[in-house]
């Protein structure tokens, strides 16, 4: 956490909703630090052609993360010629080292799932899937104990779902009907979660880095260009593993289904999902040739994403065919046959023999896979 | 119209009979329930009506006991005066009564005085103070019964403790009676009304009282009775309210409330209020909330029971243990540095991070008045935190103390020490009504 006199002497952008520059983006200088209250801080800031003018003051939503953050945040930065011994002058290098310090910290201390919004998404949608796979084998009393070693829960359980889950039974937000059973479900949980930790029978993905990095990202502690600089940090990397790259994959996948579905801001799921593909791509890429079939989902799944927005149908082409060349394994080849069936559609009309040429790619998989042949995909009419 | 609502166990009934035509012979209008209810009409309809049309209620205790007293019916009657303050509520005692009736009635109507009828229904003095009571008349003046040959009348439990409190407050002998007077007016007139002009200050009436300090605590402790009686107060300005612990609780003793008078409310924070008031009537009904503030006064000793809504008032200072310090370990120079700009961003970390894990709950010690040291926790999710109490959770991590009031559960730790678990609690800007060197922790 900042301490509020640091911030004068930096410089923020910021747009005036009053006067003659009502509506323009451009950056000022914060003089005065003015007052605290519950909610919000309050500084002068002044033209940066103008310093000492004290005509306007800003209001800092103590929730930014430029207040929370010990380093001073991306989008300020100290007025070097004004302040030249500001506390928080120090070079791109060491302030780099700083932040990720910083968010290392923080990633270990914090949940960041409470923090961003999709996060948040995907734990109700976890509600949803638990009431839907189990609370009819509760109710007729079938449901095992083990239940919690579903293969559908394994990256989605962990403290944050229990306390979501006894927050909506203490505060009577769930229907009557699932009650018993999500009381159940936290008992369980608080029951077994630490020894399927250990055993590895969960993988929760809230342990691993990258979604945890990504969060801070999609919460705004870091940037584009800091999240890859702290991906690529000799500190980031010795605690990623390879199965992270696997492990976070899945997030990819539940931001993308859960997107798909009735999610109360799909935007900001796509928004995270193409993170995060960006993320997983440019981090497998640091682990050279291992990660191949990484990056070429990555590359797959972004597509995908991009054809729900239906936006931009050559983009989301272009990225199908940067994936199939990283898709050339073996094991692979599942991946590899949908990117071909995604660009058969696209191509059905507009590149008809290029069209012919996936189905046919498509169909030798299917015979390698083993599918029956009256099960296979057809050819185009 | 009817001239007074007779409210009874059933069991009493013979007795209620003959004094209800006891005064109607007098030319009183009594509502007695087997002479107006219509048959097959909705009892609980019924009796609001009965209240709705009578000029006052009495409230008859007879051998039986109070098992009337714990209906719908009692809270009808009390709401009805609280709202308005020329409906009388007279208790009466009938014959039989036990000795101990009055310590199994409602808090609120230990305000009122007692008529008595023990020694026999023809008791011509109870009787002529009982139709001046229903009548709104003082009982001297119609002269048919001389008041100087009347038995003094009883004192309420409630008003000997009161008397017992005013004094522990420091207020002079000769002013007591007065005082007490002036309590039980005023919360009377202001209960369920923030008209705080109405009548004379406590000031203005006791001009021989010359300790500012000592009216202040009577001011503090008058307050304190009105939180007491009016839970509602403090819902507008809590620091603190669990809709958690609310929503369990109500969930347990919703079955047990009167249906016709208590309804199963669904979830949300909408109707966390009104389950907070619901509880707090069902339990005063019961007599389960324990501390009115003149037993926290008197020093009553903490019960052991968790059975119960307990008010509270004390003095709290936030504990900074091995956890904390864990938790914000960097906090430790702040807390000692001078300025207080970092403090109040040490604040918004400790009592606002958005990570609900982080530190979940916050906890207190203090005292609740003389001698009752207890721990208080708090869930950090539902502390309210607004430019006052921001202002004060910061100086608290200084170890401020925080004056708080509020309802709370009560647990014993295994170690046997007390730990409130408040419903709702609020700061309070009042000084406390017991002395700062008793509340020194």
């Amino acid at each position: 956490m900042m301490d509020r006199t640091n911030f004068v002497g930096t410089i923020i952008p910021f747009t005036l909703e009053e006067g003659e520059k009502k509506g323009k983006t451009q950056e000022y200088l914060i003089n005065q630090f003015m007052g605290e209250g519950a909610e919000s801080v309050v500084f002068g800031i002044a033209p940066l052609d103008d310093p000492t003018n004290n005509k306007w003051v800003i209001k800092l939503h103590k929730t930014t993360p430029a207040m929370e953050m010990d380093t001073l945040h991306y989008s300020l930065r100290v007025h070097e010629g004004l302040y030249p011994n500001h506390p928080l002058r120090m070079s791109p290098q060491d302030r780099m080292r700083k932040l990720t310090g910083e968010i290392m910290r923080r990633m270990r201390t914090e949940r960041v799932t409470f923090r961003v919004e999709a996060y948040s998404d995907l734990l109700e949608q976890t509600l949803i899937v638990l009431a839907q796979q189990f609370a009819d084998k509760y109710e007729a009393g079938t449901l095992q104990n083990d239940f919690l070693k579903s293969p559908i829960l394994r990256e989605s359980i962990d403290d944050s779902l229990l306390y979501r889950i006894q927050e909506v039974l203490d505060e009577d937000q769930i229907e009557p009907r699932y009650r018993d059973f999500f009381g159940f479900v936290a008992e369980q949980m608080e029951r077994q979660l630490p020894s399927l930790e250990a055993s590895g029978e969960i993988l929760p993905l809230s342990k691993n880095p990258l979604y945890g990095l990504l969060g801070f990202h999609l919460a705004g502690f870091i940037s584009d260009k800091e999240l890859f600089a702290i991906a690529s940090d000799a500190e980031f990397r010795s605690v990623l593993k390879p199965f992270h790259l696997d492990n976070f994959f899945q997030l990819i996948a539940m931001l993308f289904y859960t997107a798909s579905g009735h999610a109360r801001n799909p935007s900001a799921l796509r928004t995270a999902a193409i993170s995060a593909c960006d993320l997983l791509e440019y981090v497998a890429g640091l682990y050279g040739q291992l990660n191949r079939h990484s990056i070429g989902l990555s590359k797959f799944w972004k597509a995908k994403i991009c054809l729900l927005e239906q936006k931009d149908p050559d983009a989301v082409s272009v990225g199908l065919e940067a994936a199939l060349p990283f898709l050339d394994e073996p094991g692979s080849l599942p991946d590899r046959h949908d990117v071909l069936i995604e660009l058969v559609s696209l191509y059905e009309t507009s590149k008809p023999d290029r069209a012919l040429e996936y189905i046919d790619e498509a169909q030798q998989i299917e015979e390698r896979l083993g599918i029956p042949e009256g099960q296979r995909t057809r050819e185009i009419k | 119209m009817f001239d007074v609502f007779l409210s009874y166990n059933s069991r009493d009934r013979d007795a209620v009979r003959i004094l209800a035509l006891k005064l109607r012979d007098k030319a009183v209008r009594p509502w007695l329930d087997e002479w107006e209810l219509v048959p097959g009409d909705a009892w609980q309809k019924g009796l609001a009506r009965g209240i709705a049309q009578s000029s006052s209620a009495a409230f008859l205790v007879g051998s039986s006991g109070t098992g009337a007293w714990e209906g719908a019916e009692t809270m009808l009657v009390l709401n009805r005066s609280f709202r308005d303050p020329s409906y009388r509520v007279i208790p009466v005692l009938l014959p039989g009564a036990p000795d101990d009736a009055a310590e199994h009635l409602p808090e609120f109507a230990s305000l009122f005085t007692w008529i008595d009828f023990r020694s026999g229904l023809d008791d011509a003095n109870a009787l002529h103070r009982l139709i001046s009571g229903i009548r709104g008349v003082s009982p001297g003046a119609q002269g048919s019964a001389p008041i100087e040959t009347a038995r003094p009348v009883q004192q309420s439990a409630f008003e000997s403790q009161l008397a017992a409190a005013v004094k522990r407050l420091g207020i002079s002998e000769h002013n007591v009676p007065q005082a007490v007077a002036w309590i039980i007016g005023q919360v009377r007139q202001r209960i369920e009304s923030d008209a705080y002009d109405t009548g004379p200050r406590i000031r203005d009436l006791l001009i021989a009282e010359e300790k500012e300090e000592v009216l202040d605590g009577v001011d503090a402790f008058f307050d304190e009775l009105l939180n007491y009686m009016v839970p509602s107060r403090l819902l507008s300005t809590s620091l603190y309210i669990s809709s958690q612990k609310i929503n369990r609780m109500y969930r347990a003793y919703a079955p047990l409330m009167n249906p016709s008078e208590f309804s199963q409310l669904p979830g949300g924070d909408e109707n966390v209020d009104r389950k907070f008031l619901l509880l707090h009537r069902y339990f005063s009904q019961r007599r389960q909330v324990l501390f009115l503030p003149v037993q926290l006064l008197a020093g009553q000793p903490i019960p052991r029971t968790s059975d119960a809504l307990v008010y509270f008032a004390g003095t709290f200072e936030l504990v900074l243990d091995d956890a904390f310090w864990s938790v914000f370990p960097h906090a430790r120079a702040m807390i000692e540095s001078p300025g207080g700009g970092e403090l109040f961003g040490l604040m918004s970390e400790v009592f606002q991070h958005p990570d609900p894990l982080v530190y979940q709950y916050v906890q207190l010690s203090g005292l609740i008045g003389p001698g009752h040291r207890v721990t208080m926790l708090l869930s950090r999710k539902y502390l309210h935190i607004e430019s006052m109490t921001a202002h004060t959770l910061a100086r608290a991590l200084r170890r401020h103390r925080m004056d708080l009031t509020g309802f709370a559960s009560l647990d014993i730790s295994p170690e046997g020490s007390p730990i409130l678990q408040p419903l709702v609690c609020k700061l309070s800007s009042l000084p406390r009504f017991f002395s700062e060197s008793e509340a020194n922790i």
